[in-house]
């Protein structure tokens, strides 16, 4: 049996670049392996994937040989290469094409020209095997990101391909779907013998899954073991206490829905902030938490039951995505853009600019900037603003470890700045490096809220 | 009670009796015809829709029949039997009956129009082009999916902006609508790149020609249904250009056509109803 996957003396380098991004770079992965593929951000993970994938293979130039099923890359036919790889991007809203599930699912093959019949088992089946059929005739918009992830996978296996590739699949999604959405990565690989290859930055989630892993390092590529990849848990920070009576941000008794006739989103929550305190808001999809940030952002006021925020003159928002707070045409302008309201210069800029190590490209446009580098771009824009509250949605999601460690780092000096910081995360290992005191958001109300060291340590399901 | 009846069908039976419906409350203009259209469609949003909704919407349908009803007197001062006179204008009892007629013309057709949406989604809809324009079928589907969510981005945009306080700067005025639009249109083109991606991976322009998938079969049941109801919408067209032909309002109310000739007509304008009804007696008469 030929390898599903043979690269042998690769090098390709960006059109400008001044360097390559791989030069003499080998790999071999046998048909039926689940394959992570891992490196630090920057180090040419999703350029590997897509040289091997012709349709979206990035321009530059390129030597050595690309086999895929013994067949030569270059020569596969857009037909070919769409029935024999399948590609499985990091966002999940962004690779849905149709407006509704069946639609999605029958993309593919009506691409193809598929006879109705055999389009019609090929989108039956896969619904039958990973579970989908209740979600037949949804419109994708409806599903959360976990489901629409997993509905990316069925429209890849409608085609029945002989090899995934997935570009961190799952950094966008919360724990719980993560999971989910392995396990079928999994069935798919074991039970249909499909082959894996997922390019990752948290190798670790992988590991009772993958047969074999992979590291791109120094421009080349090379088969390590899996404890070189797991990364071990941060410490616990410790935070200084607070006085009971300095309540900054005070949520008493609050209830809220969206809609008249709509079901409570909160029931009762009650929350107390001190000043310079940092307090992380977690629990699951749809607990809550973002319509908290949001009450305590003043966007909407509680139908029952009050919020004060003494702070609210001074805050600071950083959405979920960050592309909402970035309109400039420059990594430079974006950073200036408040400098005539909140009274900062040029000065300031040179030095946000090198902080977030972001001086080399103070020319680029923002959307060139890696998803990390626009995540840390908008925290150092508001925090020029010099807020008293920051309230942050998400702020690590789809970031790999270093891009994470930044922002955590820029956090922490917000905070012995006085800031006061109220998160919302699915990301515990934020909450644990932050030493944020934790509220776990359940039913619409605060079901605990304790130092971050007294929850980690009750917590069963949650602290490990 | 539902759209479970007209599921069975497929969506080109609902959405040609729809359109017939529609068009002849459009050209039948004649108080009886009107008025066989305007409680039809009454009864139709309170069987699918249910009472508290349908009260809900006389909140705009009867101040738009008042207005109707008063505004078109106050412009054609026509008509032959005098009412009363209101300063400079005489009021006839012919333009008001014509303004009442108007208004009610106008609800029973926006009434339909929802009905229509509530029986023929925009999926069934897309439905009807997709064997012969799978691309333009496409390419509606894909609006109908980024259009919403270019909406929602753009209120989390605002909500960003307004939600940074700290910023200074003003959340209001033409200079922060362009912001928004910039970021959105940035926004919206970044994604277009990947999303063109993900298509040209999945076999976007492989094949010469798209075929498409089809969630509705077009049976023999479907066929007579056509039928049916495309030679009473015919019959029903005659039988209303007859009556608007016979029918004037001004300068007095007359009419010359024999009242079987309403019939088609009116079995149009319920014919959705019966279709309810008879799933309904179906579902009660279950073993």
């Amino acid at each position: 049996m030929s390898a599903a996957i043979e690269l042998v003396g690769l090098s390709f380098s960006y059109p400008n670049a001044d360097e390559p991004v791989f030069e003499e770079a080998s790999i071999a992965i046998e048909e039926g392996a689940f394959a992570v593929l891992a490196g630090p951000t920057g180090s040419g993970k999703t350029t590997l994937l897509r040289l091997l994938k012709p349709e979206i293979a990035p321009a530059g130039a390129i030597s050595g040989e690309r086999r895929m099923f013994g067949r030569d890359v270059a020569d596969l036919t857009a037909r070919e290469s769409a029935e024999t790889i399948a590609f499985v991007f990091q966002d999940p809203a962004n690779q849905i094409v149709c407006d509704t599930v069946w639609h999605e699912l029958a993309f593919g093959l009506e691409n193809l020209g598929m006879p109705t019949d055999e389009m019609r088992l090929r989108v039956a089946e896969t619904c039958t095997y990973l579970g989908i059929g209740p979600w037949f005739r949804m419109r994708c918009e409806e599903l959360s990101g976990g489901q629409q992830q997993v509905l990316a996978l069925a429209s890849a296996l409608t085609m029945r391909p002989r090899l995934i590739l997935l570009d961190e699949p799952t950094s966008m999604l919360d724990p719980v779907a993560e999971k989910e959405f392995l396990s079928l990565l999994f069935r798919a690989n074991r039970e249909l013998g499909t082959t894996v290859v997922v390019a990752t930055h948290k190798a670790g989630i992988y590991r009772s899954y993958a047969t074999e892993a992979w590291r791109i390092e120094g421009m080349r590529i090379e088969h390590v073991g899996f404890d070189e990849l797991v990364q071990p848990h941060a410490q616990i920070a410790s935070q200084p206490s607070f006085a009971d009576d300095a309540r900054t941000i005070l949520l008493d008794d609050a209830w809220f829905r969206y809609r008249r006739g709509g079901e409570w989103v909160l029931r009762g929550f009650d929350l107390a902030v001190a000043k310079g305190e940092t307090c992380a808001l977690i629990g699951g999809n749809g607990s809550g938490k973002s319509t908290v940030l949001s009450l305590i952002a003043g966007i909407g006021k509680p139908q029952r039951g009050r919020c004060t925020n003494r702070l609210a003159a001074s805050q600071a928002f950083l959405p979920q995505n960050p592309k909402a707070l970035l309109a400039r045409e420059t990594v430079a302008e974006e950073l200036g853009e408040w400098a005539p309201t909140c009274g900062y210069g040029d000065a300031e800029v040179a030095g946000a600019l090198e902080r977030i190590g972001l001086s080399g490209k103070r020319a680029s446009h923002p959307y060139d900037l890696s998803g990390g580098q626009q995540q840390l771009l908008a925290l150092e824009k508001l925090l020029l603003a010099r807020p008293g509250l920051l309230l942050l949605d998400e702020p690590t999601k789809g970031l790999d470890a270093s891009a994470a460690e930044a922002v955590a780092l820029r956090l922490e000096e917000a905070r012995a700045g006085g800031t006061t910081i109220v998160i919302a995360s699915h990301d515990l290992s934020l909450v644990r490096r932050l030493g944020a005191s934790v509220t776990l958001l359940f039913d619409g109300q605060a079901s605990a809220t304790l130092p971050c060291d007294a929850f980690f340590e009750r917590s069963w399901l949650l602290g490990t | 009670m539902d759209k479970a009846a007209f599921q069975t069908f497929h969506p080109a039976v609902p959405a040609v009796l729809f359109a017939g419906i529609i068009a002849l409350t459009m050209f039948g203009l004649e108080p009886h015809l009107v008025g066989a259209s305007l409680v039809s469609a009454t009864l139709f949003a309170l069987a699918t829709q249910g009472v508290a909704t349908a009260l809900d919407k006389l909140r705009w349908q009867l101040p738009l029949l008042f207005l109707i009803c008063i505004i078109n007197p106050l412009y054609s001062a026509n008509g032959t039997t005098l009412l009363f006179k209101l300063g400079r204008f005489y009021i006839y009892a012919e333009s008001l009956a014509y303004g009442l007629v108007m208004g009610a013309l106008l609800i029973a057709v926006l009434m339909w129009i929802e009905g229509m949406a509530y029986v023929v989604g925009h999926d069934e809809l897309l439905a009807l082009g997709r064997g012969a324009l799978p691309t333009i079928s496409l390419m509606a589907s894909m609006t109908m999916r980024l259009v919403p969510q270019l909406v929602r981005r753009a209120s989390s945009v605002r909500t960003a902006l307004d939600a940074t306080t700290a910023s200074g700067a003003n959340g209001d005025g033409k200079a922060a609508r362009v912001r928004v639009m910039d970021a959105l249109m940035s926004w919206a083109l970044e994604d277009s790149l990947e999303r063109g991606d993900a298509m040209r991976a999945r076999g976007w322009g492989a094949s010469a020609r798209r075929s498409s998938y089809d969630a509705h079969p077009f049976r023999l049941r479907d066929l007579v249904a056509l039928t049916v109801v495309v030679c009473l919408i015919v019959l029903a067209a005659a039988c209303v250009r007859a009556i608007m032909g016979g029918w004037n309002f001004y300068p007095s109310m007359t009419g010359t056509s024999e009242i079987a000739a309403l019939v088609p007509a009116v079995l149009l304008y319920v014919l959705p109803l019966a279709v309810l009804a008879v799933e309904r007696i179906r579902w009660e008469l279950l073993p």
